[in-house]
């Protein structure tokens, strides 16, 4: 072979190489598109379409991606669209960075708990049963898909109502669930006057919004109920050993979203947005310092400033990410 | 809508006050343990472990674009997460600490003082929801209890709005509770 041909081969072979290699980044960082799953609701009525007695999910996956996290919703989670997908794009974002990502929809102000018996306040005619829907139903749907990974579990994240959901999830649940987020969440609901502070959050939108109230005592009993304190992260912490942990919460001081323009729009950002995130801020707090005291590390991500809102919960997604949090 | 606007300022404002209140006994429990001011520091990352811990601490993020860049993991980052076996004085988990219920005295003097008010609520209901009113009463004061007892006793009522004499009297009624 001439010294002119070898050099053309060569040259060939490194541009070929240069493509292969552009070609798998781009392979690497291609966003997955939805997928829409429908899965078993435990009894409970269909929750979002899908037919009988089902309760829809959407998925972001590869099947190169080492770890799934399921993504749970927020207080007002409606039956149409989690707010994980209506608000921020952490779902196609972070399964194209290898972690695939399940949000369940519906759960409007369930907190994911199987509740003691069905909502007088609005009249619901059947019990909530979303703690069954994500240990059960969801994790045999992930398994389905062979979402478990490396590791053999999965990692779960909620925000405000459901951050301290995803640590009892997590803890009550540790053959599927070995990581637990909480970002904004209520984690210390022994705190005294955390259970009136519950049922004011669940009357409140009947007044604020027009959606329904709901009855915080059909949820878990009276105050006095034990189940208060079965559901309460901080008087359970000694059962998040062994657990990856990751706590995040804003401070309540406006953040960069909180721009003259936004507040003007909706004032409700800050009205609402500061106190709530005051409070998040104030129970992260308490059960950060309950599990170090227990010797239970963790991750932390405590910006400086924050409201209760959506940015600040996909940045702490990220930072988590950034910490580790999801590696197998 | 101004008495629209109007009703949701005040309730926004009571949610305030609430809050207020919340806080202010999130930081005196009974332990008299104060909420950590800071355990990672203002603005920081960290990773917290009691003992052989690694924190590392970087700015906060000062621009969404920044924060929320996907870039890629750090996987060289110290790995933090050993066991850690310190001893700790944590109450025992077979042992319910639950908020009591209402003693008998209270309970039937309370509950005599509600059946005579003008509201509808069924016992049960009155008893949890007492538990609350007396609460946010002792914290936050009479005006923003009856705001709180009159959309509790309303929710409880299919939407009906209860008469103000009858929600006034279920709240000096609720005393008794805390």
């Amino acid at each position: 072979m001439s010294f002119k041909s070898r050099l053309v081969k060569g040259a060939a072979a490194a541009v070929a190489a240069v493509m292969a290699t552009g070609l798998m980044a781009g392979a690497a960082e291609a966003k997955p598109s939805a997928q829409t799953w429908f899965i078993d609701s435990c009894g409970m009525p269909s929750q979002s379409g899908g037919g009988h007695n089902k309760v829809k999910v959407r998925a972001w996956t590869r099947p190169q991606n080492r770890k799934t996290v399921v993504l749970l919703d927020g207080l007002r989670a409606t039956n149409n669209k989690s707010g994980w997908e209506d608000r921020t794009t952490v779902g196609p974002d972070l399964a194209a960075k290898g972690v695939n990502v399940v949000q369940p929809v519906g759960g409007y102000m369930s907190f994911y708990t199987d509740w003691n018996t069905p909502d007088n306040f609005s009249n619901q005619g059947y019990r909530y049963r979303w703690n069954c829907v994500i240990t059960k139903s969801l994790v045999r749907a992930m398994d389905g898909h062979g979402l478990r990974g490396p590791s053999g579990h999965y990692a779960i994240m909620g925000l405000s109502m459901s951050g301290g959901s995803a640590l009892m999830i997590a803890a009550n649940n540790r053959r599927n669930f070995d990581a637990a987020g909480s970002l904004s969440g209520l984690p210390a609901l022994s705190v005294p006057g955390m259970h009136t502070a519950i049922r004011a959050a669940m009357l409140f939108p009947a007044l604020d919004g027009g959606t329904p109230a709901m009855n915080a005592d059909a949820m878990w009993g009276p105050p006095w109920n034990v189940r208060w304190y079965e559901n309460d992260p901080l008087a359970q912490v000694g059962r998040f050993h062994g657990l990856k942990l990751f706590l995040s919460t804003g401070s309540g001081i406006p953040g960069y979203t909180a721009t003259p323009q936004a507040l003007l729009n909706n004032p409700m950002l800050l009205i609402q947005g500061a106190p709530l995130e005051l409070l998040a801020s104030s129970q992260t707090h308490l059960f950060d310092l309950a599990t170090t005291v227990a010797g239970i590390p963790h991750k932390t991500y405590y910006p400086v400033t924050g409201l209760h809102d959506w940015e600040y919960w996909r940045d702490a997604v990220w930072n988590a990410y950034h910490q580790g949090f999801f590696r197998a | 809508m101004p008495d629209r606007a109007g009703r949701r300022l005040a309730v926004s404002l009571a949610g305030v006050a609430l809050a207020a209140g919340l806080l202010t006994a999130c930081g005196d429990d009974d332990n008299g343990a104060a909420a950590p001011s800071s355990s990672a520091g203002v603005g920081s990352t960290s990773t917290t472990a009691p003992s052989g811990s690694t924190t590392t601490s970087s700015a906060a993020p000062s621009k969404p674009a920044e924060s929320s860049e996907p870039t890629q993991e750090e996987t060289s980052k110290p790995v933090t997460e050993q066991p850690v076996t310190s001893p700790t004085d944590l109450p025992d988990q077979t042992d319910p600490e639950t908020v009591p219920a209402p003693a008998g005295g209270a309970r039937g003097k309370f509950l005599d003082k509600v059946h005579k008010a003008d509201v509808t609520v069924d016992d049960e209901y009155a008893l949890s929801l007492g538990t609350s009113v007396c609460d946010v009463r002792k914290r936050n004061g009479q005006k923003t209890a009856e705001q709180y007892a009159a959309a509790a006793l309303k929710a409880a009522n299919n939407g009906k709005e209860q008469p103000a004499a009858g929600v006034r009297d279920f709240v000096a009624a609720s005393a008794v509770l805390c």
